[in-house]
């Protein structure tokens, strides 16, 4: 096996400060860009003072660029995880079916529960449950003699989520046009505006989440060394791929369920990060996180400015910039596959 | 051989996720066709809506309004005094268009107040509460009747689809109905926002009253006839008149009335109203427009089907064998000869045979609202010509 590819030389201890430090100084850049874009030129100087501004700086912009930063972090350091637990380059957070139990719970809320505000609260609760719920469920059926098989794994989460979208399809075609436009609005995903409390929540699984995964990133590296060679090296196979697999389900199912689908994150970042930092894990994990968080964050500025005062869905800037460089690295991979 | 085996399995997992995700867009696009369709309305084109009816009982009841202002004076300077509107929001053209509505011209704080100054209207409801002077609204319906009650003046800010009346054009757009730009609708600095109930915009209506803005979400006035009155009375409650309201309530009722009475007894005529192609929706018996159906004196095909807007096949559609189309997919008449050219392909059709298949009536029909009165003439029209004459 080629393995680990140490494109950019030995980590040291100075290389890995020196990632950290780039990729969080890139999240501050990026997050005070999108504080200052937006429909409105927020005029700094009357932030002081209690006025329109600084309700429009403190209810409406910061929690959304907050919450950005949130899900971003969260799906690229997933993504960052699961790639060599799975060792597959393509695979994103989507693939442990967090996405499509989320998916399928809210739809199935949206459509069977009464409608009214109680449910709208509900509905992020539900779409967290079935996250959780269907990510544990791929989790059992990828289970071949008691250990994550990762093939195995791959193709499960492929068929479910194909099988929650064929549902969602089905349920979204059988109710009235007024449910099916709120599945089209969960579907459709996006940054939103979500108060403080809310925030402070996902930002717990989020921290906890991405620190669990953090720590797990040393034995990523032996993972893709294969089975057996990690194995002889004392990592414990099935015990560091179900922590992987459990801190991503709780960390990808905190934010999507409240933000829908948003795709591309989670596949790309990580690749950027290996691109520019080599590929040992122990940089790669944490580097996402904070590149992650400074991708989704600019995408999202970008989402609220480009066409101002309207809005483009920051899931076509994700998709639009992560396109084109998923068949990049899909015709590059066809040639070498090194650096997982 | 490994190396093999991973980047076959790559590549199918590759074309799997992108086939799910094609299937999920797809999904979305199917769903997101029929409300764009009714969301979309259209531009410019003017269907037969051109027909302004003096809405005269309303302005009368509106220049004999109560007149207590103590505090008229100083809101009047506050709402007069320009705003700075901040970033992208559009400004204000230096003159709203004047090439039509005559309709609201005439309205009654113009014609009862010119240059006067309007506190004699009052700028406090009856429970002292101070009325809103600077209104953002978010959907059509809104817009139109606020315009409807007189108050326009007082409108800041309005969603992107707000093109009726035109001089609606003239003001500050703030998002869409469904997607309002919080920052923008907020830098308005409202002292009231109205929208309707809605899962696309809940998250930012949350948002707005969280940051302290006076939010009104008002009955979705797009459902029946009913809904759409309910609206009319909620919206004029807010801005402090009621009795526009209930004028305006009364005027859709004694025509709807009056154009029952017309038709009455005569040959009801299967109809279909088409609301979309691609998915086939139509107008179901409990939504406004089946109900103008039924009042203008046809038979609904879509009777049997049920509901509010029901999707459909086109062959329940070309076996109800309806005698009237109305069809509003096309949103627009530029586009509708796309849609007479569509039916045309259903030669044993009765309306195509007999070339009753009415494509250019969106404009006016997907916009309920207090022009229900109107949609109600031109749908009894299109069932009953021989009823009407070109002075009605």
């Amino acid at each position: 096996m080629d393995g680990l590819g140490l494109t950019g030389g030995r980590l040291t201890g100075r290389r890995w400060a020196g990632g950290i430090a780039a990729c969080s100084l890139l999240l501050v850049a990026a997050m005070a860009v999108a504080i200052s874009v937006g429909s409105i030129s927020i005029d700094f100087s009357a932030l002081g003072e209690a006025g329109t501004m600084r309700t429009i700086f403190t209810q409406l912009r910061l929690p959304r660029v907050i919450l950005a930063a949130l899900v971003g972090a969260a799906l690229a350091v997933a993504g960052a995880a699961l790639q060599p637990t799975l060792r597959n380059p393509l695979a994103s957070p989507d693939i442990i079916g967090v996405s499509g139990g989320a998916a399928l719970a809210a739809v199935s809320a949206l459509a069977f529960l009464p409608l009214g505000a109680f449910t709208q609260t509900l509905v992020p609760l539900c779409a967290f449950g079935g996250a959780i719920g269907a990510s544990a469920l791929v989790y059992r059926l990828s289970l071949i003699n008691g250990r994550l098989e990762p093939y195995t794994q791959i193709l499960v989460g492929v068929i479910f989520n194909t099988f929650a979208a064929s549902v969602i399809l089905m349920i979204s075609a059988l109710v009235d046009l007024r449910r099916s436009n709120s599945i089209v609005f969960w579907l459709m995903g996006g940054i939103a505006i979500h108060p403080y409390d809310v925030l402070l929540v996902v930002a717990l699984f989020v921290l906890v989440g991405g620190a669990l995964l953090i720590r797990e990133s040393r034995s990523l590296d032996l993972l893709a060394l294969g089975d057996e060679t990690a194995e002889h090296l004392g990592v414990d196979l099935s015990r560091s791929r179900r922590r992987v697999f459990a801190a991503s389900s709780l960390l990808v199912g905190a934010v999507v369920s409240l933000t829908g689908i948003i795709t591309f994150v989670g596949l790309i970042v990580p690749h950027l990060v290996r691109r520019i930092f080599g590929s040992d894990n122990r940089l790669v994990v944490p580097a996402s996180f904070f590149a992650g968080a400074a991708f989704l964050v600019l995408c999202d500025a970008a989402a609220r400015w480009v066409i101002a005062p309207r809005e483009l869905p920051v899931g076509a800037i994700t998709a639009m910039t992560g396109g084109p460089f998923f068949i990049y690295l899909l015709r590059r991979r066809s040639g070498r596959r090194d650096d997982l | 051989m490994t190396e093999l085996k991973t980047f076959a399995i790559s590549r199918s997992w590759a074309f799997r996720a992108g086939l799910g995700k094609f299937l999920l867009g797809l999904a979305v696009t199917i769903l997101a066709a029929g409300p764009a369709a009714a969301d979309s309305g259209s531009d410019g084109s003017r269907g037969a809506a051109a027909t302004p009816s003096a809405r005269s009982e309303s302005d009368a009841l509106a220049a004999s309004a109560p007149a207590t202002a103590p505090n008229g004076g100083q809101i009047v300077a506050d709402a007069a005094k320009p705003k700075p509107v901040a970033g992208y929001v559009r400004d204000l053209p230096a003159q709203w268009s004047r090439h039509s509505g005559q309709r609201w011209a005439s309205s009654a704080i113009q014609r009862a107040a010119p240059g006067s100054p309007e506190s004699s209207f009052g700028a406090k409801r009856a429970d002292g509460s101070e009325v809103p002077r600077r209104i953002v609204s978010l959907t059509p319906g809104v817009t139109e009747t606020l315009f409807a009650i007189g108050v326009q003046k007082y409108i800041v800010g309005v969603s992107e689809y707000c093109d009726y009346p035109p001089e609606a054009a003239g003001i500050p757009r703030v998002g869409t109905f469904l997607a309002p730009v919080v920052e923008a609708v907020a830098a308005m600095e409202p002292d009231l926002i109205i929208t309707s109930p809605s899962p696309g915009n809940k998250n930012s209506v949350d948002a707005l009253e969280r940051a302290g803005m006076n939010v009104a979400v008002v009955t979705e006035g797009s459902a029946s006839i009913a809904d759409v009155e309910q609206a009319i009375r909620e919206i004029a409650k807010l801005v402090g008149r009621p009795l526009e309201g209930e004028a305006i309530v009364g005027s859709i009722q004694s025509k709807i009335e009056s154009v029952r009475k017309r038709v009455a007894g005569k040959p009801r005529p299967k109809t279909a109203v088409v609301v979309g192609h691609d998915p086939l929706v139509l107008a179901g018996p409990k939504s406004y427009l089946g109900e103008l159906v039924d009042s203008g004196g046809g038979r609904n095909i879509a009777e049997e089907l049920g509901g509010k807007w029901p999707r459909t096949s086109w062959e329940y559609v070309v076996s109800a064998a309806p005698e009237v189309v109305i069809d509003l997919s096309m949103g627009s008449e530029a586009d509708s000869g796309e849609a007479a050219a569509m039916w045309s392909r259903y030669p044993d059709v009765p309306a195509v045979a007999k070339n009753r298949v009415y494509t250019g009536g969106a404009f006016l029909l997907l916009h309920p609202g207090p022009r229900t009165d109107e949609q109600a003439v031109l749908i009894s029209r299109y069932l009953h010509p021989a009823a009407w004459t070109d002075s009605d």
